[in-house]
């Protein structure tokens, strides 16, 4: 019985560190990114293949359009509170409504402008197969692809005449 | 030295035997509880009849296993299973970790994404 329980044990004992040998060694590359400064960046360098130049440029252009997006950001923000105060003290549509809502339009439009800018400049920073891959991704994961529109679909039953 | 013979002493004891009386009395319900015991007896015997499981896992670990053949199968069989368990799980946890980054670095690039 000792024999036998002694190895049960070191077969236990083997499949443990088995376990803990190749669960190390799979995870490497996540916890390598998880350390790094920028845990985003360093993901990307490794799903679009990215050398360590390429991923130095990124790294500026995230950092510069970051700066940007924040101002734009603090901007549309203001234009909400002012629109939420002239709704406020209005009883209809009024021109100062009209030109903040359009103002805010615009302040987005340009938003959108310039992510999409930015994403071009990421792409174009990559090798090429995969800057086409990078964008595509890009597109269908951010608010550049609105596709789900409630009145423009055939099934919507309220809109019909 | 001469040992006794020992059938002279077996012919003694039965002599010894034969002659021997006791005046002491059995106590109460002896003969049952004579029963009683052997009715238990043969119950234990008949429920030790079927093994537990754990009795036939001991038996196994106690017969089979040290076998070399079985022995190395077993070691072996148990190394692969901790070794699949773990790349499995690796494989899952980066896949985990790179579908957070991936919508982070999306979150960080669109004020538009949902907080939650």
């Amino acid at each position: 019985m000792r024999r036998g329980l002694l190895i049960l044990g070191l077969g236990l004992a083997g499949a443990v560190i088995a376990y803990c040998c190749f669960y190390l060694a799979g995870t490497a590359t996540p916890r390598e990114w998880l350390r790094s400064q920028q845990p985003e960046l360093a993901w990307l360098k490794h799903e679009f293949n990215v050398s360590d130049s390429e991923l130095s440029r990124i790294s500026q252009l995230h950092g510069a359009y970051l700066s940007l997006c924040k101002e734009r950001c603090r901007q549309i923000e203001n234009l909400n509170n002012k629109l939420t105060k002239a709704i406020g003290s209005a009883a209809q549509v009024t021109p100062e409504i009209e030109k903040l809502l359009d103002e805010r339009g615009r302040m987005r439009t340009e938003c959108q402008a310039e992510m999409l800018k930015h994403f071009f400049a990421v792409s174009q920073t990559m090798p090429p197969e995969q800057g086409k891959r990078y964008l595509a991704w890009a597109q269908e994961h951010t608010c550049l692809s609105e596709r789900v529109m409630n009145h423009g679909s055939a099934s919507d039953a309220s809109h019909r005449e | 030295m001469k040992t006794a013979d020992p059938s002279k002493n077996d012919e003694k004891l039965r002599k010894v035997l034969k002659e021997w009386r006791t005046d002491a009395s059995l106590p109460p319900g002896f003969q049952e509880a004579v029963w009683r015991r052997i009715e238990q007896a043969e119950r234990t015997q008949t429920t030790t009849a079927k093994p537990s499981v754990w009795a036939v896992v001991a038996d196994w670990i106690e017969t089979m296993l040290p076998r070399p053949a079985i022995a190395a199968s077993c070691l072996v069989a148990l190394l692969v299973i901790g070794a699949a368990t773990g790349w499995a799980q690796a494989r899952h946890e980066t896949q985990r970790v790179g579908d957070q980054l991936s919508v982070s670095y999306i979150r960080s690039v669109d004020p538009y994404q949902p907080n939650s």
